[in-house]
């Protein structure tokens, strides 16, 4: 396998973090940086498109669920703005399972509601 | 102050839909309990051995345990350990590491040494029969007083560990048999349990 310049090892950690949202982790893996570039081909050739950033993270192993019964299952890989602020108006409390919210999140999930309440 | 409630509440019989499988599965997840974000753990009310939710504390991860061969985790059990007033468990998790460079002595052995552990296992037995599907698939080893090394050795000629690592971890006064992560069904709990490796953002 050939090896990877400094320059090259850099741009794939930038773009990894581009395209996946997270950060690129060097483990002992001889071949972890050619994993990573399959990831994200994975990655774009699945969605074609790169993963939407967000706002907010999950604590690992919290898993969301909107509503009893649903076999939607949230974990940080297909989170979204969207579909955390959704489950945080359904789950008032459920803002423990967060490692990452907005500052403003309450206003972002309540704002409307906290709104007409003060009218 | 409540009365705890130790009767038994059913046949005791082997199941025919779901029959006992010995062993567990060769990936398992290993994390440091102070990484525990307790406050958000929540027990079944309907299961009192079962935890719904687990998660660790913001930035934290757990790690994977591989161990390949036809008996990973070899030696790993559950014994009574009979006291004056009450009686306890005793859980053992063995694993061994085929691999031994400054590395992994500094960030695994050396921790092991000396930290707090909860150890993940899934076993092969997991009940995919039962109403509620995979409920006895993921064992929590851990949970209440850390799994502390009780041995670590390194035998250069050994002909299992080939060189490697072997370690067994205790935990002991442990109120409870046995705890299990359940939530919803198989898939769920497992995708629950692959995020504890993720990547912490």
């Amino acid at each position: 396998m050939p090896a990877y310049s400094l320059d090259l090892k850099r741009e794939i950690e930038a773009l990894y973090f581009e395209v996946l949202d997270k950060k690129f982790v060097k483990t002992s893996c001889s071949n972890c940086y050619k994993d990573a570039v399959m990831e994200m081909y994975v990655y774009l050739n699945k969605y074609n498109k790169m993963k939407e950033k967000t706002l907010y993270a999950l604590k690992n192993g919290a898993l969301l669920q909107l509503g009893f019964g649903n076999g939607n299952m949230i974990t940080n890989a297909n989170l979204t703005d969207t579909l955390a602020e959704k489950y945080l108006r359904m789950n008032p409390n459920g803002h423990i399972y967060f490692s990452k919210l907005p500052e403003n999140w309450k206003n972002r999930v309540f704002g409307k509601k906290s709104k007409k309440k003060e009218q | 102050m409540g009365v705890c409630d130790y009767s038994i509440k059913r046949d005791i019989a082997p199941s025919c839909d779901d029959p006992i499988v010995p062993g567990v599965e060769q990936v398992g997840v290993i994390f440091n309990r102070s990484d525990i974000d307790f406050s958000t753990v929540t027990f079944s009310e309907t299961h009192k051995n079962v935890i719904e939710t687990l998660a660790l504390k913001a930035g934290a991860k757990g790690y994977k345990v591989v161990v390949y061969g036809n008996s990973p985790f070899n030696g790993t059990n559950t014994a009574l350990a009979t006291g004056t007033y009450r009686n306890t468990f005793t859980n053992t998790v063995n694993m061994v590491i085929l691999d031994n460079n400054p590395d992994v002595c500094s960030d695994v052995i050396d921790g092991l040494a000396n930290g707090e552990f909860v150890v993940i296992l899934e076993n092969k037995s997991k009940s995919l029969n039962a109403t509620e599907k995979g409920y006895s698939a993921f064992q929590v080893y851990g949970y209440y007083q850390g799994l502390n090394a009780a041995e670590i050795a390194n035998d250069k000629y050994s002909e299992e560990t080939e060189g490697g690592w072997s370690v067994s971890l205790t935990e002991t006064k442990v109120p409870k048999s046995a705890l299990f992560l359940y939530k919803t069904n198989y898939e769920t709990t497992k995708a629950a349990v692959d995020s504890l490796t993720a990547e912490a953002v």
